[in-house]
Formats: C-alpha cells, structure tokens, sequence
C-alpha cells in the first residue's frame, strides 16, 4: 500500500491512504486528547477535543476525522487549541455528575484522565438536574448523570444489530433512552460499556454480594475461571498476577476449589463434534450455531426466532461446568446445597442474565450461582489489598487449572473443535485448513473442511453486526454454512463488556508459569466430575431455547 | 444555440438563498458532471430561523415556478428522484396543490420531523431523508458528491429553486426576497435588487424607525447586529432584517431568546454547540453574565463547532456584544 508521509509537532511520521491524523499519532505515541475517540468506530467526532492545527490552512481541525495527506504539518499543540480544548472539557464537565470517589471506573476513566490533565475541577457536581439511572435486565446499569452525550453508546449499539439506545431530544436536551419499541432489546453484550469515555454504563454490581458470601465461613465457595483472563487481570494489576498468584488471592479471600472453565470447553468440544457428525449422518439440511455466547442466544431468540432450532443444545462451558461441580460437591462431598456457590470470573454482562435463566436449573438450583466480571474482579481485588498480603502461604491444594490445552481464546477453542472433529471422522490429523475473510461480512471468517468426500462449511463471526449478515445468507441459502462459531463481542470474549477498559491486550499467554499448578485429566477429582452417566449428563449439560419475550427495563 | 442553464445561472451570478451563499451554479455542475449513476435533488423547504418566512411566502405565490425549477434541475443533472422537504405546517398547507402540480414526475414531498433548526442543515435532511437520526454528517464529502443514500445530491433553497426557474425564462434580474420584522409597522415579505441596502430597504417600505434602532440582518437568530451607521450595506444570509427598539430593547432577553432557540433546536451533537450554547442561554435567563467565560464559549463555538449552525452562533453574540453594548446605550 502506498505511504503517506507527513510531519507532527516537526516529526516526521508514515501512514496509510485513508488513515486519520488520530490513528497515525497514536500509532507513533503522540498522544492527542480526546475523549469520544474509538479505534474501532467511526468517529463521532462529538467531544471537540482532539482539535489540531494544520500549517498554510485556517482554522482548527479533529484529528479523529481529518484525514491525512502528503506534506501536511499538523501541530497539536497552540495557545488557541488549548484554550478550546480548556473550554470544552469544561462545558462536557459541567453535565456529568462527576462522582468520581465512588465510581467503579475511576481507574479507567477517559473523562477523568482529561479532566486531571487540565487540572479542573471535578467536584461532585450537586446541583444536577434530570439525570435518570437505568437498569436493563440482570445485567448493565446506566446513569444518564455520567454520559456525556458521546452517542459512542448508540453507533455500538447499531452496528451490533440490536439498536436498543436512542436519543431523545425533550425540553431542548438529547437524551440516551432505552428503546421503548416492544420488538428491540437489548442482549446484555455490553459493548455499550466498553465505549463509554464517562462511566455512564456498568455492570449490575456482584462485588458486594461476593464479599458478603466469603465472608460467612460456613459456606463453601468455588471460582472458575477461563485462564485467557489472566492477562487482563496482569494487564490491570500488575505483573505479578500469574495464575497461581490469582489462584492463592482467591483462596485467602475463601475459595474452597478454583477450576479451569477449559474443562468445560473440553466437554462442550466433545459434544458438538458428536452434534455436527450425527447432523452431517442424518443428512440434517440447516445450520448448527454454537450456542456458549449467551448475547448470541439472546439474539436469535429475540430477533431472529427462525433459527432458535439451528443453536446448539449444549449449556456454554461454565454452566456446564458449575452444574458437574456442584453435582459432585453435593454428592460425593455432602456439601450442603444451600451453602454452596459458584462464581464464575468472566468477561461478558450477557452471562449476568444468562445464570438466572430457569431452563438452567438443575434440581431446582442455578448451575452458576454469580459472575464476577474481570473488571469487577479487579476491583474486588483491590478493595481488599490489604488481606492480600501473606498470600504464599495459601497453597494449590484444590487448584484445578488445565496446564495443556488450555484456551487462549475462541478462535482457539473452534480450530480445536474442527481438529478433533476431523481427527473422528477421518483418523487423521487436520492440516492446512485455513480461515479466510467471508466477502462483504467485516468481520467474519470461514473454512472448508474434506470431510470423507463432504465439505463442512465453517463460519466464525466477531460481532452481531457480523453474525446478522451471515443470517441472512443463511436465509437465503440455508445450506451455505454447516457450522456457524459467533461471539456477540466485535474483539471477541477478551473483547467482552465485562473486561476492564484499556488499551488493548497483549498478544499471547505465557504459560511459563503453569508448572506448579497440577493438573490434567488423569486426576481424580476431574474424572469423578466429568464421569456421570448418561441421565445425569443430559440435564446438567443439555438446554432448551424458546422465543424470548423484551426483558426488564426498569428505572433505578 | 440556446445557452445551457447551467450557464444562463453562472451568467445571472445566482447564489444559493438558503444562507450558505453559495454559488448556485458550481454546484449544479459538480452533481451535472459526476459519473455515479443515481443523483438526488432535494429542495429545502425546512425555513427554520426566527421570525422568518420568506419561503413560505414563495410557496404561498409561487408554487407552481418553484415546481418547475426542481423539474428544470432533474432535467439538467439527470437525477433519479428529487425530494421537497417541507416544514410540518407548509406540507400540510401544500401537499394536496403540490400533489397535483407533480403529477407523475419523480419528486417526493417529505414532512420534516419535529426536530428543531438544525432539521434544515443540508447533511441532517439527508440523514433524516434515509431514516436516521436527525445530525449532521462530517463534511466533506460534500453532497454534490456523497449525498443522499451515498449518491452526488443537488440541494437547493425554495427560493433558490424559484430563481432558476425565473433564469431560465430569462426573466430574473437579481432580485430576492427580503424578511421584515421586529419593532416596524409594515412586516412581511419584499421583493427588491439583491445589492440594495438594508437602509434603502427600510425607508423603501416605509419601515425607518423615527427612533433609535439596531437591527439584526442576514440569518434570522444567527444574523449579524448592526448600528444605523453600518446599514448601508446589502443583505446576507436568508435576507432577514429584524428592527429592534434601542430603548426598549432588553438585551438580556434577547440573548436569551436567540440562544433558547439555538439550545432548543441545535441537535445536541458537538458540545461546544450543545453545552456552550445552554450555558449562555442560562447566564442570560439569570441575568447574570460571566464574560469571561462567555468569551470562551464564543470562541469555542466559532472555531471547534462540528457544524454551520454552531459556528453561526457566534455571530449574533459576538455583533452584540462588538456594536450595541459597545457605545453605552445598551447594558447588560
């Protein structure tokens, strides 16, 4: 592709054709403020924050959404840009509430950092008129006090497919509603959240319950965890937290056992290279969708009910999972069912209404009994640093974390699921299959498969907005996929609403660390788990979908 | 041969009459030229500025030439469709004669939604136009060469629409329309030469204040204030011309009421022009100016707004605060 060179602040930088002033500074660390700016959206270009000057032209520009051109010199910095920028902050402070003492996202806040950059005033605001706080199912909380009219919130929204945030305009001020229309809701993916510079979105708040669950030493309190969050974790905290690191601050807040939720993928990957055999034998005419994304099942329950009979029957891997081990506990180990919990440490709001669905139930108690998002894990971690001291004489008795095959991420977990698929179908390794971009789906990717003389068409789609277009080509031709992967979040799990906000995450786990953890299948707690019979199975790992009807949306 | 239209609107140095000021023909050339298969017309009949209804009047008398005009600009550029975006109260007054003046041609009348000003900024009416919420788009590209639906898009003014339709009959001479209102006897609509004065305009319908006066010229509320020493000049913008009272002028409720407008029917997007334009519009209602900081708004508004419409604000408040409370008279 061809370069484009151009000056910053005198430095010489490279970009592509098309690329912003925005993109190219930050690709080089030279930071302009802004405060609506998402790599991943097309610019709003609302806050008026990211203002640059461009040398031989008049006026002020945002960098967001100014594309750049041969030769130009941009300057970022000026008496008059700060003085615009100054004044603007201040008019974006004026509205939000600015109750930053007791704000979950202080420590990620982009309205926070700006404001602490120039030094204003963040008072909380008192004199706050008409800010209403909703609540959208189990799952995310919104507090009109904290938005700052963005609209990152309703652009997310819209190219997810789901459009359930409009803006409403009464009494000359534009408001971000909840979607009153009886055929839009919303599916809990809190990709709303990850855009928000202001904290104005946020998760249904589980730390407080948590802590008060572990505090009462009668009970008996299990985590699970998929291993892939730990980089967030570290990414969040600090360097230190590895694994077992994480594994012994988890016991000295109570955990009695923490388990790998790999264990459950592993039971789900089982399942469905059976599920996709038993369709292609029976000669099955319509596609199977994975069904452990529960926004996704939302999704199809809610706008596209015609599908519901193509999801997979398979709970997703920590109901699955949370179900066997509570199987266990209460009858091999006699653990009073009314003690016992499990917290699931996940990346996604949508799981937050997924534990309470009743379908769920097994002998009349939620497999899963909370999820604790990354995010809200952080905090629960750093609310209570100072019990965390002494951790090392925690050991890693009852640590169950899978040192192979753990899963790195979904794209792992379904090139996994087709290789063991293929190795029962044909005997023989899989080798050389590779996923390449399905035209016209931005972000979609599929792959054939020789099976026996059969090609398995696989499709894995990022986002809804992705996922909504292979729909309809599936409507069109019911036939043009076998094997449809679909996570509801654009970046995928990791890229989940119930991540913490920042920068992005690094590339690959260091599994260096694994060594002192334990654990593989021959151990005997995992087999006694996994091995229940066939009744048993169906129940704790097997589900039923039906039409969703609009869930609540209550004011708070 | 005959001259193009085209030509004829280079040659009578029309220029648009929706307040951008600009020329009328360039733009029709560039939708004319472009390659792209479909191409839109939309005429703008959002009239949306403060005691203004020039259009209105245009529609009240000249339905049928603004009709012919649209049909002239389909002809010339081509276009698949032309839309006649109309205020809710002026569709409901027009669509039944409008409907049988179009007949079986391709134009669409559409009703505006109830949104406010901004409603009549050129990229919102195609967002609004293709079903979308009612804010502006980045520009550019301009909408001659990515309008509606992504199409090169001709969007003109009524009285735009009516002028041409006049050109090329060859019977337009520079004359526009002229809004009068505020503290006169004789309010209304005028026809007159578009380089006379507003002085010459007042004393020509019998509107010259015997009293001492200061109007606002050119944009409704985003027209510019003037002194009586400085109205020897022509009319910009929409050719509005509001006469105001210098003794019994309130100017704290004037700024109030110009800035209630802007709060009320900006569309809320950029926060210079969402935030700034509220918080002057408070200081005016309590009485209780910071310049400081009104200064800054200003500054902001001119130089960081996203849109015309927030940049346009700074001009009455910066004329108010430059001429009328610059000499004493006037106090806030």
């Amino acid at each position: 592709m061809e370069k484009i060179r151009f000056k910053i602040n005198g430095k010489e930088v490279e970009g592509n054709i098309g690329e912003s002033i925005m993109t190219v500074a930050n690709r080089h660390k030279i930071r302009i403020l802004g405060l609506c700016y998402c790599p991943d959206l097309e610019p709003e270009s609302s806050c008026r924050l990211c203002l640059v000057s461009i040398v031989g032209r008049e006026g002020f520009f945002t960098s967001c959404n100014t594309k750049i051109e041969e030769g130009m010199e941009v300057i970022t910095s000026s008496e008059q840009i700060e003085k615009i920028k100054r004044t603007n902050f201040e008019l974006i402070s004026s509205k939000h509430l600015k109750d930053c003492v007791n704000c979950r996202r202080k420590k990620n806040c982009q309205f926070l950092k700006i404001g602490k950059d120039y030094n204003i005033n963040l008072k909380k605001n008192d004199k706050h008129f008409d800010c209403e706080k909703y609540q959208f199912g189990p799952s995310i909380i919104f507090d009109s006090g904290k938005c700052v009219n963005c609209y990152n919130c309703i652009q997310v929204c819209s190219n997810q497919g789901v459009g359930f945030l409009n803006i409403e305009k009464s009494n000359g001020f534009s408001k971000i509603i909840p979607s009153c229309d009886n055929d839009k809701d919303c599916v809990y993916c809190g990709q709303c959240l990850s855009h928000c510079p202001s904290g104005a979105f946020r998760e249904v708040d589980s730390v407080l319950d948590i802590e008060r669950i572990l505090a009462d030493k009668n009970n008996y309190v299990v985590f699970q965890f998929s291993s892939a969050l730990i980089r967030s974790i570290e990414q969040e905290l600090g360097r230190n937290w590895n694994i077992s690191f994480l594994s012994r601050v988890l016991k000295k807040l109570g955990a009695k056992m923490i388990f790998d939720t790999s264990f459950g993928v592993d039971v789900i990957i089982e399942k469905e290279s059976k599920d996709l055999i038993d369709m292609i034998n029976t000669g099955r005419d319509r596609c199977l969708f994975t069904s452990h994304c529960p926004a996704w099942v939302k999704y199809i329950e809610f706008y596209f009910p015609e599908f519901i009979s193509s999801l997979s029957k398979n709970r997703s891997p920590h109901i699955i999972w949370g179900g066997l081990v509570k199987n266990f506990l209460i009858k091999e180990k006699k653990i009073n069912p009314e003690k016992l919990f499990i917290i699931s440490i996940a990346p996604c709001t949508s799981k937050k209404y997924e534990i309470l669905r009743p379908e769920l139930k097994v002998n009349n108690m939620n497999p899963v009994d909370f999820i604790l998002t990354t995010s809200e894990a952080c905090t629960l971690f750093e609310k209570n640093k100072s019990i965390l001291k002494n951790i090392e004489s925690e050991t890693l008795e009852n640590v169950f974390i899978k040192s192979v095959n753990a899963y790195d991420s979904n794209e792992d977990i379904v090139s996994s699921g087709i290789k063991l698929f293929y190795k029962k179908n044909t005997g023989k390794e899989l080798i050389g299959s590779q996923f390449k971009k399905i035209e016209d789906v931005e972000q979609g990717v599929e792959t054939s498969i020789n099976i026996n003389g059969r090609m398995i068409n696989v499709a894995i789609a990022y986002g809804l907005g992705s996922a909504k277009k292979i729909l309809e080509k599936l409507k069109k031709n019911p036939k043009a996929y076998d094997y449809l992967e679909v996570m509801a979040c654009p970046k995928g799990c990791l890229g989940g609403g119930g991540q913490p906000i920042n920068e992005g995450i690094s590339s690959k786990m260091d599994s260096s660390f694994l060594e002192d953890i334990n654990v593989c299948y021959d151990n005997d707690i995992i087999q006694k788990i996994i091995g229940i019979d066939e009744k048993n199975f169906k129940e704790i790992c097997k589900t039923n979908y039906s039409l969703s009807a609009k869930g609540y949306i209550k004011k708070i | 041969m005959e001259e193009n239209i085209i030509q004829k609107i280079r040659n009578s140095k029309l220029r648009g009459r929706g307040g951008g000021n600009f020329e009328t023909w360039i733009k029709w050339d560039l939708v004319k030229k472009s390659l792209e298969k479909d191409k839109y017309i939309i005429c703008n009949g959002a009239e949306g500025e403060l005691d203004v209804s020039k259009d209105g009047y245009i529609l009240d008398n000249y339905l049928e030439d603004v009709v012919s005009g649209i049909l002239i600009a389909i002809n010339e550029v081509d276009a698949k469709k032309a839309y006649f975006y109309l205020r809710s109260d002026y569709y409901l007054k027009y669509k039944s004669a409008l409907a049988s003046l179009i007949k079986d041609k391709p134009i669409i009348i559409f009703e505006k939604p109830n949104i406010g000003y901004i409603g009549g900024e050129e990229t919102t009416i195609c967002e609004i136009i293709e079903g979308k919420s009612g804010m502006p788009r980045i520009k550019p590209p301009y909408l001659t060469e990515k309008g509606l639906f992504g199409c090169p898009t001709l969007i003109n003014n009524i009285e735009t629409f009516y002028c041409v339709n006049r050109i090329s009959k060859d019977e337009y001479s520079g004359e526009r329309f002229y809004s009068l209102s505020g503290d006169i006897k004789n309010k209304g609509v005028f026809v007159f030469q578009e380089d006379t004065s507003i002085e010459e305009i007042l004393r020509r319908t019998d509107n010259y204040p015997s009293f001492d006066f200061f109007v606002q010229s050119g944009g409704g509320a985003s027209g510019e204030f003037l002194l009586p020493e400085d109205i020897s000049i022509s009319v910009f913008g929409i050719g509005s011309i509001i006469v105001f009272n210098r003794q019994t002028t309130d100017i704290y409720s004037l700024i109030e009421k110009i800035m209630e407008f802007f709060h009320r029917g900006n569309c809320d997007k950029c926060v210079p022009c969402r935030e700034g334009s509220f918080m002057i519009y408070e200081m005016a209602k309590n009485r209780k100016i910071n310049h400081k900081k009104m200064e800054e708004i200003i500054y902001s508004l001119e130089n960081s707004s996203f849109c015309a419409l927030g940049k346009s604000i700074a001009i009455p408040l910066k004329s108010i605060f430059k001429k009328i409370l610059k000499d004493g008279k006037n106090k806030i």
